[in-house]
């Protein structure tokens, strides 16, 4: 259950979610942005297309790394959100916070 | 659909295997009588959004027990049981362990819940999602949860700061 960042510009990586963001590894997603923040990075564009869970502890740590980046100005948007992930970003509101995009590749154009 | 309890007994495995298991209702769900994908209004049985809203309803569920279960030294055992109601889809839910007071704790978590927390949402998003809810102690031991998920649901927990 490990995270990949790719570079999307300056100060900014793509993370590929991957099957799950939940109970299991939101610690070790959220020690993973920790490192790349502590590296320079400030904005993120989270992949969701294949998550089947994103649960409360996931979104959590998604949170913590929101509170990191925002006041330096960084972003933490959506890309590619698949249902189940789009059933508790309604359930949260968190649309209201979280710019989503359809692919990454919108994201990364949005970001520049 | 099936209401044939199913039963787990390791809980290093119980998320993997409760998603499994619903992946499989939800693939079974949403085909028609000639195992095709209808779509729309077509679906035969509950909709895709409900029962991804009972999953992660079970989900968070099963999250609480393999975190913070007490089963007193005995090997777990979870049983869950799916069926169709008329207002929408039950889930029951039983366990061995020492249980706890859920009615209490989601009382507490509502009264202190802070803008975009890090933990204690899981039982909110449970709550949230459900239409119907109960828990309590078996006769015969254990705890049973039960939730009704219900289409057509304006379900949301409020996360967000006043100020976006």
């Amino acid at each position: 259950m490990s995270f990949t960042a790719e570079p999307a510009g300056t100060g900014a990586v793509v993370i590929r979610i991957g099957k799950t963001l939940d109970f299991r590894n939101a610690a070790d997603f959220k020690q993973h942005c920790q490192t790349l923040v502590d590296q320079g990075v400030h904005s993120f564009i989270l992949d969701f297309t294949d998550t089947g869970i994103l649960d409360s502890t996931g979104l959590g740590a998604i949170f913590s790394v929101y509170r990191q980046v925002s006041p330096l100005a960084g972003q933490v948007v959506f890309a590619s959100v698949s249902r189940p992930v789009q059933v508790v970003v309604q359930l949260t509101r968190t649309y209201k916070v979280f710019r989503q995009f359809a692919t990454v590749s919108e994201a990364q154009q949005a970001l520049v | 659909m099936e209401s044939t309890p199913h039963r787990f007994c390791d809980l290093s495995t119980l998320a993997p295997d409760v998603h499994a298991l619903f992946d499989a209702w939800i693939d079974e769900a949403t085909r028609d009588d000639e195992g095709r994908y209808p779509s729309g209004d077509a679906l035969p049985g509950p909709d895709a959004l409900t029962l991804l809203r009972l999953k992660l309803a079970v989900h968070e569920w099963v999250a609480n027990l393999v975190q913070h279960a007490r089963f007193d030294g005995r090997p777990p055992l979870v049983t869950i049981r799916l069926d169709l109601v008329a207002d929408g889809v039950l889930c029951e839910v039983e366990d061995n362990s020492d249980g706890f007071d859920l009615v209490a704790i989601l009382h507490e978590r509502q009264e202190h819940l802070e803008p975009m927390p890090e933990r204690g949402m899981g039982l909110l998003f449970l709550q949230a999602c459900t239409a119907r809810l109960s828990y309590g102690p078996l006769s015969a031991g254990g705890h049973r949860l039960t939730i009704v998920v219900a289409p057509e649901q304006d379900a949301f927990v409020d996360l967000m700061p006043e100020s976006v």
